[in-house]
């Protein structure tokens, strides 16, 4: 082989790629940003840092799981783009196989592009990558109110992995591509430009199924309930719907398309006539885009919401989670003055120019049963069991300590009870316990010790108040558990740092008592959870601008491929005597179809996805329905603005490239 | 009055790199009657394509004018002349320019729908048409899926369907074998004596002696015409071969 002939196949590689400059670019550029993204986000997971930083290890488990999710939709979105390309291609390489270049020369030559356009596309990720990476860093540290004041350090272990990551997915579109060269033969590569593609194999059975899928992905969102299926759930239905809007499009579109071609009188106007055959010309082209589209838009909506919901509701998250300053359990036994840890808190409140807000302590004893309508039955040797269905923590009281602070008189009898459960309510009129009937003589909807969270499924209690101790004691010998145990709550005034610096100085001094079971920093906690959920708005900042660039592009890309697919037949259009303003009409109708289509799908999948989203948010105590159905609302009208405005620069760049002859 | 006359015709190019300026055509008169069948013949760079893109109003001319049955093309506004060509022009082209999303019938329909013609009229029109033109089999094919021949007599029905007052043919020949370009030539004759008006430009000598007129094109003006009058064919060919002759030989004597 000479010198000339060995550097052919390179060579013809670089030429196909300059020459094909419109439909490369954009692609390339598709290219750079998921290297780009899955660079910085294997950065910011990969540093050092991350291990060391306090409460940092939430977001690693969230950057770990943004990433996969990532690089499963990179790899859709990477194949996408490649289809596109490969259609633009399929005319040169055919005539290249028929000036004689063998299926194995064609195998090389795109081999060789792919390998220029990898190194391309992770040069220009990288890069960026290296200049944008700490910014976004420390937006994610800000996001997570974790200091600041660290180093961020570049990782080679990252740039290992996006290096790996694309060249496994850059090689599946070369795979992709391979198959198809192979599969074909030259004459008929050489004309795929011309030909329209061919019809779905089996309309109904993938309408059906496409259907089937839809409707099973909604049936799980309309019946999602906060219980331990609700993350498979939810990943089960992302799947179900995305696959059901692909199969949806692919045939519904065929179908639709078809009907509309047969209603003659429709289809034979000026404004309907290129359109329709055009679309069903590339059904298929047409049915992925519109599909992706749709998905994309859907994604770009959920995040958003979500995004803005947990940014409003934090605060009443934290709330909720930790309404106290300080918590703490002792054994009661052990606590000879009752009084004086109160004392104390008023103290060190005192000392650091605050003071108690609220106090509350009593004492109560803590026992496992399983419920069966109104029986409570002893759990034998499952004492253990948290997960079996049915099994309560119950915590009993006295009707002295729970009337304590309110200052009342006792009311209760024998045999009789007061009831409170945290989550849903008891609602029985009377209760078996340790085999003898209780009267419930009140239920209480609030309850002076506990706050009520009538949503929260998981940990769940149940608190009964019997007479006196003798009850106690009964119910202790059946059960056969529990410890008397003081339980003290305490909230103080001032900011997050006061009162972080109050239940530090608390806390050591409980340290020193010995019956300590217990305690918790109210502060600190809600520090944990708002860097928990800052990972997740960030996440969500981060994966939603991700998806919208991905939607634009997608859109972008689309119109533009197209609009060289479609100059000739513009111009061939204009020439039988298609005027300009048909021309407008024309393009409006299309590009109508294609973007309103998908748009209304999405919209139909964000309304239908609320109440599964409402169930998650239940997962982190996040409970506001009509903030999330406001932030709902937002980001709809949010998004169809943008939307639209993208709608219209793409339609003028189609314009530009239909008319530009 | 003439159908179509093209008065002093003068077309000027400036060229993209150095701005030099390019004769395409220098001074061009002449008429077309009504009914008439002629062919403009010249070599390649001759001027004709130029000359056919300023009768099909694809391009302005930078002097003179051309008048369709008394309608000056000169002044028509940018926005007209789309409607202009459609109601007024077919054209078939050397490469059929047929659009592959359509198919054959959808094709000739195309001019109708957008005129906005009623569906019934439309199909009738089709129907009748491809009937003359023995396109019947075919209509619902796709462009790729018929002869070169084929595409070219669908692209004739598609020129023919609006009753134009001229056909403007640019090479019709030129992408057929000779089989099928004697039944395209077959197909112009018989439209012809049916009373349509064509204008063809070629450089077949074989295609330009099926006109009953020759016009002659060297250097953007006309060299010379010839008219078929009672003659055959072969006369007729004898003449076209022998002037094209002359316009090459004198071609080199000029250099």
């Amino acid at each position: 082989m000479s010198f000339s002939e060995k550097w052919l196949l390179p060579k013809l590689a670089w030429i196909g790629i300059w020459k094909n400059k419109e439909t490369y670019i954009p692609y390339i550029g598709a290219g750079i940003f998921s290297v780009f993204l899955y660079f910085v986000f294997l950065l910011i997971s990969h540093n050092d840092i991350m291990y060391t930083l306090p409460r940092a290890s939430y977001v690693m488990v969230l950057m770990l799981l943004g990433s996969w999710l990532l690089a499963l939709i990179l790899v859709l979105f990477l194949l996408y783009t490649n289809r596109f390309l490969m259609k633009r291609r399929a005319k040169e390489l055919g005539l290249y196989s028929i000036l004689g270049l063998e299926k194995k020369h064609i195998a090389i030559l795109l081999f060789i592009e792919t390998g220029i356009i990898y190194i391309i596309v992770l040069l220009g990720g990288v890069l960026w990558g290296v200049v944008f990476s700490k910014l976004i860093f420390l937006f994610l540290l800000n996001m997570t109110r974790i200091p600041l004041d660290v180093s961020f350090s570049f990782s080679i272990k990252a740039l290992g992995s996006t290096l790996l990551f694309f060249a496994v997915a850059y090689g599946l579109n070369l795979i992709v591509n391979l198959f198809r060269v192979m599969r074909s033969r030259p004459g008929s590569l050489f004309q795929e430009g011309k030909k329209g593609e061919k019809e779905t194999k089996h309309p109904i059975l993938t309408t059906i199924g496409g259907i089937l899928l839809l409707g099973g992905g909604y049936f799980l969102s309309l019946t999602s309930q906060l219980d331990g299926t609700i993350f498979s759930d939810f990943f089960l239905a992302i799947f179900f719907v995305i696959l059901g809007t692909h199969f949806f499009f692919r045939a519904g579109l065929g179908y639709l398309l078809k009907a509309l071609k047969k209603r003659e009188t429709f289809y034979y106007k000026k404004k309907n006539y290129v359109t329709l055959a055009g679309m069903s010309y590339r059904t298929k082209k047409s049915a992925s885009s519109l599909s992706n589209l749709c998905i994309f838009s859907t994604m770009v909506m959920i995040t958003l919401l979500c995004t803005i919901s947990l940014a409003f509701g934090m605060k009443d998250i934290l709330l909720y989670r930790f309404p106290y300053d300080v918590e703490m359990s002792f054994l009661a036994e052990k606590i000879e003055d009752r009084e004086g840890i109160i004392k104390e808190g008023e103290r060190i409140a005192e000392q650091n120019k605050i003071s108690v807000t609220k106090e509350i302590d009593y004492v109560y004893y803590k026992i496992k049963a399983e419920r069966k309508g109104n029986v409570f039955l002893n759990l034998g040797e499952d004492i253990n069991v948290w997960e079996k269905e049915g099994v309560y923590e119950i915590q009993l009281l006295t009707e002295e300590e729970f009337q304590r602070g309110a200052g009342k008189g006792a009311v209760l009898e024998k045999g009789e009870i007061f009831t409170f459960s945290d989550g849903k309510s008891i609602k029985e009129s009377s209760l078996i316990l340790a085999d003898k009937n209780y009267v419930v003589k009140k239920e209480y909807e609030t309850f002076p010790l506990i706050e009520k969270r009538e949503k929260a499924v998981f940990s769940q209690q149940y608190f009964l108040v019997v007479k006196d101790r003798e009850e106690i004691e009964r119910l202790l010998q059946y059960y056969g558990q529990g410890e008397e145990i003081l339980h003290v709550r305490m909230c103080v005034t001032g900011g997050e740092e006061e009162k972080q610096r109050f239940a530090e100085q608390m806390e050591g001094y409980i340290a020193k008592n010995e019956g300590v079971i217990n305690r918790a920093n109210g502060a600190e906690q809600r520090l944990e959870i708002l860097s928990m959920n800052g990972g997740l708005i960030f996440l969500g900042i981060f994966l939603g601008i991700a998806f919208l660039i991905f939607l634009l592009i997608i859109m972008y890309y689309k119109q533009i491929t197209e609009g060289y697919d479609d100059r000739e037949n513009f111009m061939i259009m204009e020439k039988v005597g298609m005027t300009d303003e048909d021309v407008r009409g024309t393009i409006k109708r299309q590009v109508q179809l294609v973007f309103y289509l998908p748009l209304f799908l999405a919209f139909c999948h964000t309304a239908i996805a609320l109440p599964m989203i409402l169930a998650l948010f239940g997962a982190i105590s996040l409970f506001q329905e009509k903030l999330v159905f406001l932030c709902g609302l937002g980001s709809m009208g949010f998004f169809f603005i943008l939307y639209v405005a993208a709608y219209h620069k793409t339609a003028k760049v189609y314009y530009k490239i239909v008319k530009h002859s | 009055m003439a159908l179509l006359e093209v008065k002093n015709v003068k077309k000027t190019y400036i060229t993209k790199l150095g701005g030099d300026k390019v004769q395409a055509l220098k001074d061009v008169t002449f008429c077309v009657e009504k009914g008439e069948y002629v062919a403009i013949m010249g070599e390649s760079g001759s001027g004709k394509t130029t000359l056919l893109n300023i009768l099909a109003t694809l391009d302005q001319a930078t002097c003179g004018e051309v008048l369709l049955d008394g309608e000056s093309l000169k002044n028509m506004k940018q926005k007209r002349l789309a409607a202009f060509r459609r109601d007024n022009l077919g054209f078939v082209f050397q490469d059929f320019n047929l659009l592959d999303i359509f198919t054959l019938e959808e094709n000739i329909c195309l001019p109708l729908v957008l005129q906005g013609k009623k569906l019934g009229e439309m199909k009738e029109q089709v129907r009748s048409l491809s009937y003359r033109l023995g396109i019947e089999d075919i209509l619902k094919k796709y462009p790729y899926e018929v002869s070169g021949g084929q595409k070219q007599r669908a692209s004739a029905a598609r020129a023919l369907i609006t009753n134009p007052k001229i056909i403007l043919a640019d090479e019709p020949t030129g992408a057929l074998d000779s089989k099928a370009a004697a039944k395209l030539l077959q197909l112009f004759k018989k439209i012809h004596e049916e009373g349509q008006t064509i204008l063809m430009v070629t450089h077949s000598v074989q295609t330009a002696s099926h006109a009953k007129r020759v016009l002659f094109i060297k250097d953007g003006s006309v060299f010379h015409q010839i008219y078929k009058g009672d003659g055959d064919f072969d006369h007729m060919y004898r003449m076209v071969f022998d002037t094209m002759t002359l316009l090459q030989t004198g071609g080199e004597e000029e250099q």
